[in-house]
């Protein structure tokens, strides 16, 4: 599998709702869209995936827009070539090769796993400072 | 810019009158699954196919989607996309219409760098989410549509009603340019079937009504309802053939070009047939055909039509013949209308069946619009010079019938009906109930379906309530010429006996006048009117040559075989034919000199005069030396009629004279001289005629004064000496027949030929079962019959040498010479003129107002100035 992925994986999409939404905008590049649109379209939690949508946006995947003179934010593919090449692979890889898709998922489970213990680690962390 | 924009779908295009103006924003509403959505992808994609771009805004759909769908009617965005001729954007209500109001915004940005000129708002409805009163949305929808006109796109946007199809007057409707609404309807059939309506076009006119929507691998297709007037387009005027034997016939030779005929039946009553026939007709003018089938495959059709012999097989493959082979459930009928004209107008089809509007009827709702569909078709058809049959299926097989309940007989130009009837076996019936333009036969015809296919055949005469479909015998006037009391009572016999043998038939006689001058007028009268009341016209033969001009007799070529032809007497026959065999021949007669044997017997005479001087030594003889003071020595026919111009040309030919040598008027002077002479001296010298008998009337009938006994020698016909063998008769079995004297320079007897024929005047109502008495009437038997009964003379030679029929009249064999002999009037030049003329002057001097010499003298010059 292509290492741009990989890397894209670890650290943009990081988790399947960051893929959902890469994919989304790979089959629909055209799409201009609030946090709550797309939440609505790809049927997950807002919350979830404002945070995917930065994510893709601080990777220069996506392009952010404030408007309504700051009342809310939209997010559209950026006008780079380098980001519909990476969603294009990405859609290959995952749509067309059952090994490459089978180590997407590995990967993001291995980064979600990662994040957990991270997250535990800082809550124990927490606790202790608590408990001090 | 065009002032119209095309919607991408013609049929559309055609309701607005071109498109929709542009700038215009048009809201496409229906309930979910009508085609709002496909429509409006159609109107963009047209726009990029030619070259204006458009773009698509999603709130629901997501792209990917509709890029699938347009790709599954062949429509391929992305490539689109790639081009930078359309955007497919998906975002929210929210976002869109704040995009469209900034005009930094994503949407207007997009706008003014694609320079895009089409727009679909896929949906409107969902601006609701966005507003929480009426009057929230109605602002949304104003600031929406007003962005749009500012942005110059000509938009559709797409929005959703409810299933219940109830829609009120939606504030959308007032702020747009354009309202297009689209619907399901169910059919009888169960079948949904889509419609577009258009219910608003601001600023243009537009199609009313709602038309049929079909949405299909091409996209969406309108078929707009037609309003056409027929308008006939010039056409040649030769008739078109129906290829049916005997129906072209029926109507002045066919159909009329352009127009359209119904042709309604029973089911199973040929009627496909005679579509096929109609179509394969065509063929050999190089006609092209369009056969339109909602119940058989064309493979059917095609099957059906080579067993009767039809080449349609060959007018298919040569491109001359398509099929449109629609099964009734999945019929459109303002798509069945398009597709026809469009298929029409790919081959230049001249001639089009539709079988049958039956089916259209049946086509969902269509039965409320058969009739104007086929206003519609027959419009298109007038307007593409085509010529049509449209069949229908009437329900009933026997019986009164409607032959379309739905008024579709005002429209069409013509309606024939074939029909089942019910007689002794079932019969096909066929009749012509309307043709526009033509004085087409009002007769109900009998039909066969044979090898070769229909064949119209002889009428339903003798029969009423055919169409009612059971058949009742009805009188048909038959006229048959009787010459005695004796041959009166049998003709009525005989016509008995012939409604014996044919039941339907009611024969009834028409009484002609005796002369024969008076009965050619009511025969020529009846013949001219037309009028169908004289079923068999009896024609004398010196009527023949005029009447056969006339051209009013049905040909009878067929009613005889050659063998029963020719047993004829050639010279009658012939007296019937012109060109084709029009009258048949049914009794001969010749002038003959009738005497008294007794009498003669009695003053020792032992054979009948010979020559004139002898017929006026023997008169005198026994006349003078009866003491009867009443017997007259000698008659013949001598008032004004048609027998005194026989009696002249008896006399003349007999003396070696002749009216005319060639073409040249002849009546040679000193034997023409001597006739005339000798006929007037009868009178006026010898006075053995009495002078009374040239009055017809009052005066003595020479017949019957001959009949009575009170005549010695008469020239008539041979028909006297058998009235003369009734049982009343005083001198029967007293009678001899002979030939007629000759003059001093004659050198032989010559009589004249006559008799009568039987034809059928055109107009006839009873052809058939006039054909039938004729054969009857002019049979061996039935000639034979009269012979024996004493009647007229047959016209059937072998008669004449009959055994029972010599035994009953010695004379026939006599009669049969002087038959062989006899010359035809009919053969001088311009004969009833002539015979006008010989009347006249002959009748002057036998009234004792010209002497011959001037009688010869203005004989001459009136026929000299005739010819």
């Amino acid at each position: 599998m292509d290492a741009r992925i990989k890397d894209f994986i670890r650290d943009h999409a990081r988790n399947l709702i960051g893929l959902d939404v890469a994919l989304f905008f790979q089959t629909n590049p055209q799409t201009f869209d609030t946090p709550e649109g797309l939440a609505r379209r790809t049927h997950r939690d807002v919350a979830e995936v404002r945070q995917a949508l930065d994510r893709l946006a601080a990777g220069n995947i996506l392009q952010v827009f404030s408007r309504g003179e700051g009342r809310y934010q939209c997010y559209a593919l950026a006008k780079t070539a380098e980001a519909w090449d990476l969603l294009c692979l990405l859609s290959e890889a995952y749509m067309d090769d059952l090994e490459a898709r089978k180590e997407i998922v590995r990967l993001l489970m291995q980064t979600r796993t990662a994040e957990r213990k991270a997250e535990e680690h800082a809550n124990n962390a927490d606790t202790q400072r608590i408990g001090q | 810019m065009s002032d119209l924009v095309s919607t991408g779908i013609e049929g559309l295009d055609v309701l607005l009158g071109g498109g929709l103006r542009a700038g215009a924003c048009a809201v496409v509403e229906g309930v979910p699954g009508t085609g709002k959505t496909t429509i409006g992808l159609q109107f963009v994609h047209d726009g990029c196919i030619n070259g204006e771009a458009g773009v698509v805004v999603t709130f629901e759909q997501l792209p990917e989607q509709i890029y699938l769908d347009a790709q599954n009617l062949g429509w391929d965005l992305r490539a689109l996309e790639e081009q930078d001729l359309l955007r497919v954007i998906c975002t929210s209500p929210e976002v869109f219409l704040d995009q469209l109001s900034d005009a930094d915004g994503m949407i207007d940005g997009l706008i003014r760098e694609m320079d895009a000129k089409r727009m679909l708002v896929d949906s409107v409805s969902h601006l609701m989410q966005l507003a929480s009163t009426p009057q929230e949305l109605r602002s949304v929808v104003y600031g929406m549509v007003n962005g749009l006109k500012r942005a110059r796109l000509t938009c559709m946007v797409t929005k959703e009603v409810d299933e219940t199809g109830v829609r009120g007057a939606a504030f959308e409707e007032y702020l747009v340019d354009t309202v297009i609404s689209l619907s399901f309807e169910m059919g009888a059939d169960l079948y949904r079937r889509r419609y577009l309506e258009v219910l608003k076009s601001r600023g243009q006119d537009h199609v009313h009504g709602k038309h049929t929507l079909k949405l299909g691998g091409a996209g969406a297709q309108v078929y707009p309802r037609r309003a056409d007037r027929p308008r006939m387009k010039d056409l040649p005027t030769e008739r078109i053939s129906t290829g049916v034997v005997g129906l072209d016939d029926m109507m002045t030779s066919g159909i009329q070009p352009g127009h359209t005929v119904l042709v309604a039946g029973s089911a199973g009553v040929g009627k496909t047939t005679l579509g096929l026939s109609f179509v394969n007709a065509g063929a050999a003018g190089g006609e092209r055909a369009v056969y339109v089938s909602f119940e058989e495959a064309p493979e059917a059709l095609l099957q059906l039509a080579g067993n009767f012999g039809l080449q349609l097989s060959e007018m298919q493959q040569a491109g001359d013949l398509s099929f449109i082979h629609v099964p009734p459930v999945h019929l459109r009928t303002d798509e069945f209308v398009a597709q026809l004209e469009a298929e029409i107008e790919k081959l230049g089809a001249r001639r089009v069946v539709v079988d049958s509007i039956t089916d259209l009827a049946m086509a969902g709702q269509a039965s409320q619009r058969l009739c104007e569909t086929v206003y519609i078709i027959n419009a298109m058809f007038k307007q593409r010079g085509v010529t049509a049959i449209l069949i229908t299926e009437v329900p009933e097989l026997f019986g009164q019938t409607y032959v379309t309940t739905e008024h579709v007989s005002i429209i069409v130009d013509g309606i024939i009906l074939m029909k089942y009837l019910e007689e002794s076996e079932i019969q096909r019936a066929i009749s012509v109930l309307k043709m526009r333009g033509c004085n087409h036969d009002k007769d109900i015809r009998r039909f066969t379906i044979q090898a070769d296919g229909i064949r119209v055949e002889s009428r339903f005469e003798g029969a009423e309530g055919v169409m009612a479909g059971s058949a009742r015998p009805v009188p048909v006037a038959l006229s048959v010429r009787s010459f005695t009391e004796t041959d009166e009572q049998h003709n009525q016999e005989l016509m008995t006996r012939f409604s014996q043998v044919y039941p339907r038939i009611s024969p009834v006689s028409i009484s002609l006048p005796y002369n024969p001058d008076e009965a050619r007028t009511t025969v020529e009268a009846a013949l001219r009117a037309d009028t169908g009341e004289l079923s068999v016209a009896p024609l004398c033969l010196y009527w023949m040559p005029e009447i056969l001009e006339m051209n009013r007799l049905l040909p009878l070529d067929d009613l005889l075989s050659g063998a029963e032809l020719e047993q004829h007497i050639p010279e009658l026959l012939a007296a019937g034919t012109l060109n084709r065999i029009c009258a048949i021949p049914a009794l001969a007669t010749c002038g003959v000199l009738l005497y008294r044997k007794d009498l003669l017997e009695e003053f020792g005479f032992d054979n009948p005069p010979q020559s004139w001087a002898e017929l006026i030594h023997q008169a005198h003889t026994i006349v003078e030396g009866k003491p009867d003071e009443h017997l007259i020595g000698y008659q013949f026919p001598s008032y004004m009629y048609e027998g005194l111009t026989t009696s002249f040309l008896q006399n003349l030919w007999s003396n070696g004279a002749h009216v005319f040598d060639g073409e040249d008027v002849s009546l040679e002077d000193e034997p023409t001289l001597a006739v005339l002479t000798y006929m007037h001296d009868l009178i006026y010298k010898e006075r053995l005629v009495p002078s009374n008998v040239v009055t017809a009337a009052g005066g003595l009938e020479p017949q019957n004064e001959f009949i009575a006994g009170r005549t010695v020698f008469l020239t008539l016909l041979p028909s006297v000496s058998q009235a003369a063998q009734s049982l009343d008769s005083p001198i029967r079995g007293k009678v001899g027949i002979t030939s007629p004297p000759m003059g001093p320079h004659g050198k032989a007897s010559v009589t004249f030929l006559s008799g009568w024929l039987y034809g059928i005047p055109v107009g006839a109502r009873a052809p058939q079962a006039a054909r039938e008495f004729i054969r009857f009437m002019t049979s061996p038997q039935v000639q034979k019959e009269r012979a024996l009964r004493g009647g007229p003379l047959p016209t059937i030679e072998r008669i004449y040498t009959d055994p029972e029929v010599l035994a009953f009249n010695p004379d026939y064999p006599k009669i049969r010479q002087m038959l062989r002999t006899a010359k035809w009037r009919s053969e001088i030049p311009q004969y009833p003129k002539v015979s006008r003329i010989i009347q006249k002057h002959l009748h002057a001097m036998l009234r004792g107002e010209v002497q011959p010499p001037d009688c010869l003298t203005r004989l001459k010059a009136d026929i000299k100035e005739l010819v």
